[in-house]
């Protein structure tokens, strides 16, 4: 979708058009399913998430300024409700041990034929698995969503500092787990 | 060491290459347009929420308006609180003081003054009569 006409579908979605926002929700709807996905691990869990996005945005849209990246502010109502997820007892520390599921994912050629989506869910959950909260969000923003720390500090709101310290931290746990291998 | 980063970096490389399968994406777009339709429905219409902030704001200077009006008489009652009956009317006072409350029974208070006034002129008269004699 051009900049042009998201930015038409904007300002008719913000006189409550709700065919223009029906388009805005099946433009992005993937994008932030992605997201919520690769943070959750959780199919059912993602497209919970993704609802809730599109109505905050919905709610929202008259407070969101055509300064900012209209993706990035998604992503960053997106982001916050998938952080407090997160921090549900749901999501509390579960050991998950590396096994062959990861094994065969490096080792395979093509992944695409490999894992299937719950399978995808597992191997995201057994990796971070260990992470904290914020450091689930950054690293999944930069290593699996492939985010410019840039944008990063616009979705989270944190500090570059904190998001290189968080990423750092993050990596290290998931290659102590690959060391088992 | 090195051995677990390039595995770390394959691993992470091949999952952002590989994209969670959306399924029933129209279902959920569809669920995402309900929710936000009984949302609306459940949204108080602008104009109703204009006239209500409205007639608040009204009600809330009334009172203020009648409260201030209020401590306004009360003000200009005190200011002008009446004086004594026997300054302002320059009555005889013999006559106000035989009344409890002459503020109730003015014409009995006036009455009593002229039969004074009559009095003072009878001896009037009869004292200029003396003295042209």
């Amino acid at each position: 979708m051009d900049q042009s006409t998201l930015t038409e579908l904007i300002t008719s979605s913000k006189r409550n058009d709700q065919k223009a926002f029906r388009s805005i929700v099946e433009c992005y709807q993937y994008m932030i399913y992605s997201l919520a996905f690769r943070m959750l691990g959780n199919e059912e869990d993602a497209k919970d998430t993704v609802q809730e996005t599109f109505i905050r945005v919905w709610i929202n849209l008259k407070a969101y300024h055509p300064d900012k990246k209209f993706s990035t502010w998604m992503y960053a109502i997106a982001t916050n409700l998938c952080l407090d997820k997160l921090k549900s007892s749901k999501y509390k520390f579960k050991d998950y041990s590396i096994d062959d599921t990861i094994l065969n994912v490096i080792s395979s050629e093509n992944v695409e034929q490999t894992v299937i989506n719950s399978e995808l869910g597992i191997i995201i959950r057994k990796l971070t698995s260990e992470l904290t909260p914020k450091q689930k969000i950054v690293f999944t923003l930069r290593y699996l969503e492939e985010i410019e720390i840039d944008e990063i500090v616009q979705i989270t709101g944190m500090t570059p500092d904190k998001i290189k310290s968080n990423l750092f931290l993050a990596r290290q746990t998931i290659r102590r787990k690959l060391e088992i291998l | 060491m090195k051995n677990e980063e390039d595995k770390l970096d394959m691993l992470l490389h091949k999952l952002s290459n590989t994209d969670p399968e959306l399924s029933d994406a129209e279902m959920l777009t569809e669920n995402i347009m309900q929710k936000i339709k009984a949302k609306d429905r459940h949204r108080n219409p602008i104009l109703l929420t204009w006239i209500r902030s409205v007639t608040g704001t009204a009600a809330v200077l009334l009172i203020g308006l009648f409260l201030f009006q209020q401590n306004g008489i009360e003000t200009t009652a005190s200011a002008t609180k009446l004086e004594p009956p026997e300054i302002r009317l320059n009555i005889d006072s013999v006559c106000l003081k035989n009344m409890k409350s002459p503020s109730t029974n003015l014409m009995a208070v006036y009455l009593c003054h002229l039969q004074q006034n009559s009095i003072k002129n009878k001896q009037f008269k009869i004292i200029e009569q003396q003295l042209k004699n």
